[in-house]
């Protein structure tokens, strides 16, 4: 039965992957991408590692499709230029991929032929979540520390690399308005008639 | 037969491979690049936590997950720089971009 | 015997003086030529008195001197006893053992005697000769080193001391007769003098080596003890002893006489040292240098080194056969050759060249048929008037306003009269005036005859070349009196040539009087400096051999030399030439007599003859004039061919080596980082593949390692 269940969903993956890369339209492929994310969670689930399905749905795809659409959507590009002349790479892309894969299979494929069927995915625990809770904030803490850094830094990157001021554009310097002084804010001046500032 | 590991690391080579077919063929839609590098760093998770499921150790789901956060930071600052990129050249085709030449 | 500390001061203290040359800036030219004159003088006064002193020590003596003689041994009653004065160790390897020291013998005693003498003469006569020059401190300083290293030389204890005492005595000759090193003659020609020792100095060393190679040592008294008591030495290498004298070495691909070898090796170093025949080229050419330096070490001191050479190593040269005839043929021969050279020059520092060349030969020669006393002898009374006559000559120079060439004097004897008189004896000196079976006579004639008699009688025992030698010394007997009056005609008599070319003022020689402006060409005499030193000299010249006589090869030799000297117990030569016949001893005064006529003739009476000979340009006056061609020959083959040598090695040497090593590993890689760099095509997509082409032969290679496909 799950076995069943995990062809489908492995044809999904597999069919919306590649239809990533080759959709013509660069919002579809996001849109794809997103239906790839899914379906991969869903092979998560069929294992028993909900926990990091869920986390799977919320980061890839709230997150990181949701960016990536933003983006598309934002640059003005022209669709027919981009699929112009890449026919001509796909042999030696398809060459270099069955190599790839090759190269894995041999790798992981022969070694682990009596690899078990039995699956655990919440060792120690009653649930995937309790799982994991119980060795991040103790045992990886750093690394738990350290991801988070990680993503402070991307965040500081992001922001510096298009960050721009419009010259035209006014802003307000809050702090500048409330440290604002009697003296910064008028003089008085006795003009004598007739003769102005 | 049942759901064993091999299923899971079929599927991971296919997507990985995907993923690498996916960069070469896309020299002038960089978006694409990207999403093909996420499909990548799918693949890597799907095996890291299927190692980790079938072997019974915790660690390779941990590892999962600052895979995740490293996947997601790379994909802000990947994007930041398509945005500063296009603003710069005014489209996203990588095909003539040769300024670090020599 | 002077105490030590005599010794140590006549040796040393030039050595130390001449230091002073170096702060002549703060302390004034006049200090440092007060200094080294002061110096040199009082060491010469003193080797002076130590020698008469043991000379009369030994009682019988010759000559009108008695009153000297005595006196001075009342005074001292010295008596020589051989010894060394260690002063400090120097190379200590093994074996090889080299210590600075003094040896004091007879032969070091003479020697010095000679050398301080003569330089402090000549350092005496400098003040006035180079009282116009500016670099006097340099001068005075580089004569006192040449005394110093001249005299490390002959008080040397063991090779390597010696050799260090001929490098420094070549050093100070190249400083000196460059000491006008602004023009290019005096360089070129101090260039040549030390190139021509060097090739000299080749023999030297390996003779040295041999030395060691076969006695395992190079101090003196280890050798030649052990040559003349026929030990059984075990040279480097070899098994077992065997004696000396008959030890069979291989050298290049020849299994030959070891004491042969040695002999040959050294003596090519005297030849170079010594001007001999081949090697002679760099004399001539030395009279660039200032007239002094010609007479201190082109006369009487540094040429005589080889010599010296010869006779301190008389031990292993008596038990030489080849060795010993080819240092009386290369000494004939160079007497004649230098002699006929000298006949057709006209410039009067090098006739005295060669004149010198000519004595040295003399003493090589009868050196190599075994009457090595007779050489030293020579070399003694040769020190005093071939001084006195190039210090003559530069009177003469000095005079003439430092013209050079005898065809522009003549007539000088009205204006130089005192320099006229120490000229003339001291040609009469060389020439050897004198009367058989007497004593009476010139210092020349006493030791050339010594020298013509016993090369007679060696002819006599059929030592190898002995006759050859005494028909070339006899008929360079009658060439020398030949030229030697033919330079005194031509100098002092005659027309004054000189007038006619009052107004042309290209002096190529010496340009010491650049800076004059307007100045009379009359000649002058030299101030009192100048002759003082003429007229010691000329007492030398007329008594020395006098005096010197007995002591050095007549009845009381053997107690003189006390062993510096080896005789093997075969060699009878000096004792044979009492038994020569009458014609010989006749010959020596009779050729003199015919080259003194025939000069006369030429020269003196009919005054153009020689003129007109000369510009006839006939082959053998052209031949004898330009040298036998030897400097054009030596250019030819030698300079030319090594020129060659030397640029064919450049040439190959840039483009092989250096084509292969480091241009070509340049080449190489400038190419290659070219071509590599062209890998960097700034294409994102390029970048990518390579990464990714990367990343799968990184996992067939770890897969490969891990294990395969097993």
């Amino acid at each position: 039965m799950a076995v069943i269940a995990f062809y489908l969903i492995a044809a999904v993956v597999l069919v919306s992957a590649l239809s990533v890369i080759m959709a013509r339209n660069p919002v579809h492929s996001v849109l794809w991408l997103i239906l790839a994310f899914f379906s991969s969670a869903g092979l998560l689930v069929l294992i028993g590692a909900e926990f990091l399905a869920m986390l799977l749905v919320v980061v890839y795809v709230g997150a990181v499709a949701v960016l990536f659409l933003f983006v598309v959507m934002m640059l003005d590009v022209d669709f027919v230029e981009l699929k112009r002349g890449t026919l001509r790479y796909w042999p030696f892309a398809v060459l270099v991929g069955i190599i790839f894969a090759a190269e894995i299979v041999l790798a992981s494929v022969i070694g682990t032929e009596d690899m078990e069927t039995n699956f655990d995915a919440s060792p120690g625990a009653e649930t995937n979540a309790e799982a994991i809770g119980q060795v991040m904030y103790t045992q990886y803490l750093l690394l738990f520390q350290m991801a988070g850094i990680i993503l402070l830094v991307a965040m500081v990157g992001a922001i510096v690399l298009t960050l721009r001021h419009r010259p035209e554009t006014k802003r307000q310097n809050i702090a500048k308005q409330t440290s604002r002084r009697r003296s910064d804010a008028y003089e008085l001046k006795d003009p004598t008639p007739g003769q102005g500032i | 037969m049942d759901l064993g590991l091999s299923h899971f690391l079929a599927v991971s080579a296919a997507l990985f491979t995907i993923g690498v077919v996916g960069i070469f063929v896309n020299r002038k839609n960089i978006i694409v690049i990207l999403m093909a590098i996420e499909l990548i760093l799918l693949s890597v998770n799907l095996n890291l936590i299927a190692f980790a499921v079938f072997s019974g150790t915790i660690a390779g789901q941990v590892f999962a997950m600052l895979v995740l956060t490293v996947a997601a930071a790379e994909a802000a600052v990947g994007l930041a720089i398509l945005v500063v990129y296009f603003r710069n050249r005014g489209d996203i085709s990588v095909e003539n971009v040769d300024l670090m030449k020599g | 015997m002077l105490p030590d500390i005599l010794i140590l001061y006549i040796v040393l203290a030039p050595g130390l003086v001449a230091l002073t040359g170096l702060v002549h800036k703060q302390i004034g030219d006049k200090v440092v030529m007060g200094l080294t004159t002061a110096v040199v003088l009082s060491a010469g006064a003193l080797s002076l008195i130590q020698l008469f002193a043991y000379v009369a020590g030994l009682g019988g003596h010759m000559g009108t001197e008695e009153h000297h003689a005595s006196l001075v041994a009342a005074t001292t009653g010295m008596e020589i006893k051989q010894h060394v004065i260690t002063l400090m160790p120097w190379i200590s390897v093994g074996e090889f053992q080299a210590n600075w020291a003094i040896r004091v013998d007879t032969l070091s005693i003479v020697m010095m005697a000679v050398i301080t003498g003569v330089s402090g003469l000549v350092h005496l006569y400098s003040w006035g000769y180079m009282s116009e020059d500016p670099h006097k401190a340099r001068f005075f300083s580089y004569l006192s080193l040449f005394t110093f290293m001249m005299l490390m030389l002959v008080t040397a204890d063991n090779f390597i001391q010696l050799f260090f005492g001929w490098e420094g005595v070549g050093l100070a000759s190249y400083l000196l007769i460059g000491f006008w090193y602004q023009n290019k003659a005096p360089n070129d020609a101090s260039i040549k003098a030390f190139v021509t020792n060097r090739v000299g100095d080749f023999g030297l060393a390996l003779g040295i080596m041999a030395v060691f190679f076969v006695f395992r040592s190079v101090e003196f008294g280890p050798v030649l003890d052990a040559v003349r008591n026929n030990a059984a030495v075990v040279p480097v290498g070899f098994a077992e002893a065997a004696p000396v004298r008959d030890l069979v070495i291989p050298f290049l691909h020849w299994n030959l006489n070891a004491l042969e070898v040695i002999g040959v090796l050294l003596f090519i170093g005297a030849m170079g040292k010594s001007a001999q025949f081949f090697l002679h080229v760099w004399l001539p050419d030395a009279m660039e240098g200032p007239t002094p330096v010609s007479a201190l070490i082109h006369a009487a001191t540094m040429v005589t080194a080889g010599v010296y050479l010869v006779c301190l190593l008389s031990p292993i040269y008596e038990y030489t056969f080849y060795a010993a005839g080819m240092i009386t043929i290369v000494g004939a021969v160079t007497a004649l050759y230098a002699a006929t050279v000298g006949m057709a020059q006209n410039d009067i520092k090098r006739v005295i060249a060669y004149s010198t060349c000519s004595q040295l030969g003399y003493m090589f020669f009868v050196a190599g048929v075994g009457a090595y006393e007779a050489a030293m002898f020579h070399l003694f009374t040769h020190a005093f008037f071939k001084a006195l006559l190039f210090l003559g000559a530069g009177s003469v120079i000095h005079g003439m306003h430092h013209e050079q060439d005898m065809r522009r004097m003549g007539g000088l004897a009205k204006f130089m009269p005192l320099t006229y008189a120490a000229m003339m004896i001291g040609t009469i000196a060389i020439i050897g005036l004198g009367i058989p079976h007497t004593q009476i006579g010139f210092a020349g004639f006493f030791s050339k005859d010594a020298i013509l008699e016993s090369t007679f009688a060696a002819g006599q025992s059929k030592v190898m070349f002995g006759q050859v030698a005494f028909w070339f010394g006899l008929i360079a007997a009658f060439l020398t009196s030949f030229y030697s009056w033919r330079l005194i005609y031509m100098t002092f008599h005659g027309p004054k040539t000189w007038e006619a070319h009052d107004h042309h003022d290209d002096h190529a020689h010496e340009d010491a009087h650049a800076a004059d402006g307007a100045h009379d060409h009359t000649p002058h005499e030299s101030p009192l400096v100048m002759l003082v030193p003429l007229g010691l000299l000329s007492l030398g010249a007329i008594f020395a051999g006098v005096y010197f006589y007995d002591a050095f090869v007549d009845g009381n030799n053997e107690t003189f030399w006390a062993g510096a000297i080896y005789r093997a117990a075969e060699n009878h030569v000096l004792h044979d030439r009492h038994n020569v016949p009458e014609w010989v001893l006749y010959a020596p005064l009779v050729v003199t007599i015919a080259g003194f006529l025939i000069a006369t003739f030429t020269y003196y009476l009919n005054r153009g003859v020689g003129k007109r000979v000369a510009d006839s340009g006939g082959p053998l006056h052209s031949l004898f004039y330009n040298k036998w061609y030897f400097d054009e020959i030596y250019q030819a083959t030698l300079i030319k061919g090594s020129a060659m040598l030397g640029n064919l090695f450049w040439k190959a040497d840039k483009k092989i080596i250096d084509g292969i090593g480091p241009d070509g590993v340049v080449a190489v890689t400038k190419a290659s980082a070219g071509r590599l760099s062209k890998m960097h095509t700034g294409y994102l997509y390029h970048y990518a593949f390579v990464i990714i082409g990367a990343a799968l032969v990184f996992g067939g290679i770890l897969w490969l390692r891990a294990g395969g496909a097993n």
